[in-house]
């Protein structure tokens, strides 16, 4: 029956209540089962309680035998927990009647408690973003220090390199005029001191490199090259080392591939690093295969090499800042592991991405791939 | 564990987080950090040991969701106090993977668990609550971590972590997966014997032994 077809108005408000009003009711008998539950109670449920018993829809494994004469007793708190049919929890404030062999349960949310909550946790909010505004400070104040960092790296470098290669100039002039007059103790002597300021100018040099790139002023002069003469001279400059060792190359180029649009400069530098680490990870007698080709657009420059590999987790870091892998080469060089990333950032100056596949045991490919055409193109007129 | 936090520190803490009293109970973990109370001390002896009674009120209907929902707020905002002045950088190689499995929403004791790996020099990445098992999936092989942490607050969320369970032990075998967590208090250890990569950890104390043994 609606409760408009009903003439008695307390009748009629009952009925209002039943159907309509926010208030939980449920009849229950003494073991517990639902014998009428209102339309707000299935509401939340979600499901239609009658026939139902009471611990399928109050908190998990908190039914006890005896909870229905507590919460008639008032002893504790009148609360109940429920489950309503998304799972999430909700609380209402119950007032329990028996009446004979049942039971009449009344229950409503708290709005004070509600409200104080949801002040509490803008509150809460509040002070997070206020964190979150100290944090950004930090951040902004970190950035202008690195930013620091790297213009004294820079300034640092650039006066370094100087008395470096004056030393360098100095050592070749003496190894060159004093050769036949120098024991050969003293000569190996020279040789050591023009060894070392090499690896300095090397690292000074990166240095150099690094804080160009990461003050955002690293420029590309782009033209048009042929990739065999880019490999032709990088292999020259380090073919001496690799015939040290007795390492060979391979090398593949597509023949479909003419001209490639890069800075060949900076191409030649990545190219020149890469081989240089696969030199140094190879074993005596070693093949380093090195291939260029183009693939849907793409143009893909690969290193491989027939060293130990690399494992997984330093993968991960190598192409990072400063990232702590640093190492002793072959002759005893020492590597500030910036290499890789400063390829790296060329590279993507370029738009296009490292590519690294090692595992334990299998060698290593370092490579790089380009943008062959629309996106090189528009190096051409673009800055990067 | 012996501790440092007296009952009386923790009666007051208790009581002011059942009352949603922030300012008492932050300066209460202010208190204790100026005393150079460790941070385990601090999340076992008061953190835990507070929710977990937050829980055991909730489930016996004594206090409302609203304030167990107030107090984990509150008590995870504390959390990132201490972490301020307890967590430094990684200084090893070891990574951990944390998380929550999915329709887990209570995620204090995973963090927990990821700021202990951290202060041994752990790389931690914590995926806080309801993490769903694709993303897990996805960041493990990603990530290839040393160790999986997982954290199960809720009973009835079993079955999601065993789900989640099984699918690591069948594509990666090899990786050691520790599990614990308020729900185990209501049971379901022994289903975790079928997985031969999961050990359940029953207490941060437990969790400690757990990292001394890749420290040495």
């Amino acid at each position: 029956m609606k409760p408009d077809e009903v003439p008695n108005l307390q009748a009629r408000s009952l009925l209002y209540i039943l159907s309509y009003a926010q208030v939980f009711l449920l009849v229950l008998d003494k073991t517990g089962t639902i014998m009428f539950a209102n339309r707000y109670a299935s509401h939340l449920a979600g499901v239609e309680l009658e026939r139902r018993h009471l611990k399928e829809i109050i908190l998990l494994d908190s039914w006890q035998d005896t909870i229905l004469d507590t919460w008639t007793s008032r002893e504790t708190p009148p609360l109940m927990n429920i489950r309503m049919k998304n799972d999430l929890p909700r609380t209402l404030y119950i007032t329990v009647y028996r009446e004979d062999s049942l039971y009449l349960l009344f229950g409503h949310m708290d709005s004070e408690e509600l409200q104080y909550v949801s002040k509490e946790i803008i509150e809460l909010n509040k002070e997070l973003n206020s964190k979150s505004r100290e944090l950004n400070i930090r951040n902004a104040e970190l950035s202008r220090l690195n930013a620091l960092k790297n213009q004294f790296l820079g300034m640092a470098a650039h006066d370094l390199r100087n008395p470096v290669g004056i030393i360098l100039n100095y050592a070749d002039f003496l190894i060159e005029d004093l050769a036949g007059e120098l024991s050969s103790e003293h000569l190996n002597f020279l040789n050591n001191i023009r060894s070392a300021a090499e690896d300095m100018k090397q690292v000074i040099n990166d240095f150099l490199d690094v804080s160009i790139i990461e003050s955002g002023h690293l420029t590309l002069t782009i033209t048009e090259t042929d990739p065999r003469d880019l490999i032709e001279d990088s292999i020259g400059k380090v073919i001496h080392t690799a015939e040290r060792y007795g390492i060979t190359f391979h090398t593949t180029i597509d023949p479909t591939l003419s001209n490639i649009i890069v800075d060949q400069h900076k191409i030649k530098q990545v190219l020149i690093n890469l081989i240089k680490n696969a030199i140094e990870y190879s074993p005596k007698g070693g093949v380093i295969r090195i291939s260029v080709t183009l693939i849907h657009d793409e143009i893909q420059v690969m290193v491989k090499d027939e060293g130990a590999g690399i494992s997984t987790e330093r993968q991960e870091v190598l192409f990072q800042d400063f990232s702590g892998t640093k190492s002793t080469k072959k002759d005893g060089e020492r590597s500030v592991g910036l290499g890789l990333v400063i390829s790296r950032k060329i590279v993507e100056a370029h738009r296009g991405r490292m590519y690294l596949e090692s595992e334990p045991g299998t060698g290593s490919t370092f490579g790089f791939i380009l943008p062959a055409s629309a996106i090189a193109t528009s190096l051409l007129t673009k800055d990067p | 564990m012996d501790t440092q936090v007296r009952e009386k520190v923790f009666q007051e803490f208790f009581s002011a987080l059942l009352q949603g009293d922030r300012k008492t109970c932050t300066a209460i973990v202010h208190d204790l950090l100026n005393q150079n109370i460790l941070m385990k001390d601090i999340f076992v002896n008061l953190f835990e040991k507070s929710l977990y009674r937050v829980g055991d009120l909730w489930q016996q209907h004594q206090i409302s969701v609203a304030v167990e929902h107030l107090a984990c707020a509150i008590t995870e905002r504390l959390m990132t106090m201490v972490e301020m002045n307890m967590i430094t950088l990684p200084y090893h190689d070891h990574v951990v993977l944390v998380a929550c499995v999915a329709d887990e929403y209570h995620q204090l004791g995973g963090r927990m668990v990821a700021d202990i790996f951290e202060t041994h020099g752990w790389r931690s990445y914590f995926l806080g609550a309801n993490t769903p098992h694709a993303d897990l999936l996805s960041l493990l092989s990603n990530k290839n971590p040393d160790l999986v942490a997982l954290s199960l607050s809720v009973y009835c969320n079993l079955p999601s972590l065993l789900l989640v369970l099984g699918t690591i032990a069948e594509k990666h075998p090899y990786i050691p997966v520790l599990v614990g967590g308020q729900a185990f208090f209501w049971g379901g250890v022994d289903v975790l014997d079928r997985f031969s990569n999961v050990r359940y950890i029953s207490s941060l104390d437990e969790l400690e032994q757990v990292i001394g043994s890749y420290e040495t």
